[in-house]
């Protein structure tokens, strides 16, 4: 077992690495631990700054500096996984409302959509079930993309230039997915009937769309529903064509 | 008959041991899939980086493990932290060394987790009594949980911290009372024989050789007169190529591998660097360990 004094050296010498703030740790080479905070800095800013080129550039530097360095001392990082701590980065700064200090009220947004990107991009293969290419998307039953997140966003950083995106605050669906073929990331922003549709036929492969269309049009108490299956036949046939839809269950 | 299937089969072995690899890197994965400007013999992943990844990089370390024997060099376990291990994390790492089929697993000599946070570097352990035993017992309980021998790494330190017994003697404590391998890292060696100012090979000579498994090379860069830091930046230097040509002679085959972490736009110059540790190997461990 240690003993409580080499707990706390190595507990200090940690803590030195994150605040700076000199330590009284017996027997250090003089000058040497300033390397060891560099260091450790230089790692951690590096994997944020990777995460995070959109939002670094458009928050001023004072802003990023003043979040990093709020971040990096105050933040226990818990992931062992270096590439993952970007996503500590993101809540962080959403835990601690960063937007409402820096009156820009897109930042948390931002900096999600950033790392979903990362995330979709590396996350594991998922399995699929057996699918073919060709079949009719409202007959029957269709295979999304399971690499894939759907979420909802109030700015649309996925679209437009913050100042733009600050402007336009609403609801919108943004479904981020895999390419199957070159493993690039695409987004897609969703009406909500759409996202509704997705959302339905991802969770319960049993349905098709024609199954679903009484709920959907109970949903939106109106009339025209051979209308509206046109215009998801669209809307389907060119997610199928995106890559967001694999194909038809076998 | 026996006897020479015998001979065959341990020729076969320390073949097999005699294998100069290369970190495998994102930067230059293609390269070393395709194995024309980069030819080694095996890859070492650090699991940190590659374990529960999909999509095109999971297709890209699939090709990579069909074509190379696989080591495996963890980051983040930090064996000598006061803090609990990560059962939860180990569990992850056995999934990988399985699914990858990794012969030696190694890890640092060092913490990179206190004070409840990661720090994602490698903080030196007090050479202490205390951090001996406890430093044992963790290592103990990972060979048990992984159900395999695991490798400890000596690393570069830039200051010793709280010191009450010299760092050899801290090694070689651990690795005997954990009944681990060692994982001899010569650039290390040869930092910390620089920084703190003792004779490398009297080091060396000091460590319990006979339980080293594999062996690290890498370059370093000179920050200030008396200060080298260990970059795994720059190319091998030819004091640390004189070094592990010395060590060698002491040591049974066993793989060696070139670690370089950037500035590696010039493949070539990586190539010559492994051939060079190659050539060396050849010139030592190919008359002693000869094929039958």
């Amino acid at each position: 077992m240690l003993r409580p004094e080499t707990t706390k050296i190595q507990n200090d010498l940690a803590m030195y690495c994150r605040s700076g703030k000199e330590a009284d740790i017996p027997g250090i080479t003089e000058g040497r631990l300033p390397h060891y905070r560099r260091l450790v800095l230089n790692v951690v800013h590096g994997s944020i700054v990777q995460a995070y080129p959109i939002t670094r550039k458009v928050l001023s530097e004072d802003e990023w500096k003043y979040l990093f360095n709020s971040f990096f001392v105050e933040h226990d990082s818990q992931t062992p996984i270096l590439w993952k701590l970007p996503y500590e980065f993101y809540l962080y700064a959403k835990e601690n409302e960063y937007y409402k200090q820096f009156n820009k009220p897109w930042l948390t947004e931002l900096l999600w959509i950033e790392w979903l990107e990362i995330e979709v991009h590396m996350m594991p293969d998922s399995s699929h079930p057996p699918y073919i290419k060709s079949g009719d998307v409202l007959s029957d039953h269709i295979i999304i993309n399971r690499d894939s997140k759907l979420i909802q966003l109030e700015y649309p950083v996925h679209l437009h230039s913050v100042e733009e995106a600050a402007k336009r605050k609403a609801i919108y669906y943004v479904f981020a997915y895999r390419k199957t073929d070159s493993g690039k990331v695409r987004f897609l922003n969703l009406s909500v009937l759409h996202a509704w549709l997705m959302d339905r036929l991802m969770n319960d492969q049993r349905l098709t769309v024609n199954k679903l269309m009484p709920e959907l049009m109970s949903l939106l108490k109106q009339k025209g529903e051979q209308e509206i299956k046109k215009q998801i036949k669209i809307f389907l046939e060119d997610m199928l064509n995106a890559g967001l839809i694999l194909g038809f269950s076998k | 008959m026996i006897a020479l299937q015998q001979l065959q089969s341990c020729s076969g072995l320390f073949k097999n041991k005699r294998m100069i690899g290369l970190g495998f890197r994102r930067d230059f994965s293609q390269e070393l899939i395709k194995g024309d400007r980069l030819k080694v013999d095996f890859i070492e992943f650090a699991p940190e980086n590659w374990m529960e990844v999909g999509g095109s990089w999971g297709r890209i370390v699939k090709q990579a493990i069909e074509r190379y024997p696989v080591h495996a060099h963890g980051l983040s376990l930090s064996i000598g932290s006061p803090e609990e291990l990560d059962y939860d994390f180990l569990g992850r790492i056995k999934t990988f060394l399985n699914d990858f089929g990794v012969q030696v697993y190694s890890e640092h000599l060092s913490f990179a987790k206190a004070a409840n946070a990661h720090v994602y570097d490698l903080l030196p352990i007090p050479f202490r009594e205390d951090a001996v035993r406890h430093v044992a017992k963790r290592i103990k309980e990972v060979q048990d949980f992984l159900e395999r021998r695991i490798a400890i790494e000596n690393v570069s330190y830039y200051t010793p911290v709280a010191a009450e017994m010299d760092e050899a003697s801290f090694i070689r404590s651990i690795v005997e009372e954990a009944d681990c391998d060692l994982l001899l890292d010569v650039n290390n060696v040869y930092v910390n024989a620089f920084n703190h100012n003792y004779d490398a090979k009297e080091f060396i000579s000091s460590l319990p050789l006979e339980r080293v498994v594999y062996i690290h090379m890498a370059g370093h860069e000179q920050v200030e007169p008396d200060l080298i830091i260990d970059t795994h930046g720059q190319a091998i230097i030819d004091p640390v190529y004189e070094l592990f040509d010395w060590t060698i002679q002491r040591l049974k085959p066993v793989p060696v591998l070139l670690e370089r972490d950037f500035n590696y736009e010039d493949l070539d110059q990586l190539q010559d660097e492994l051939t060079q540790l190659k050539k060396i190997t050849k010139k030592h461990w190919e008359v002693e360990y000869a094929e039958a």
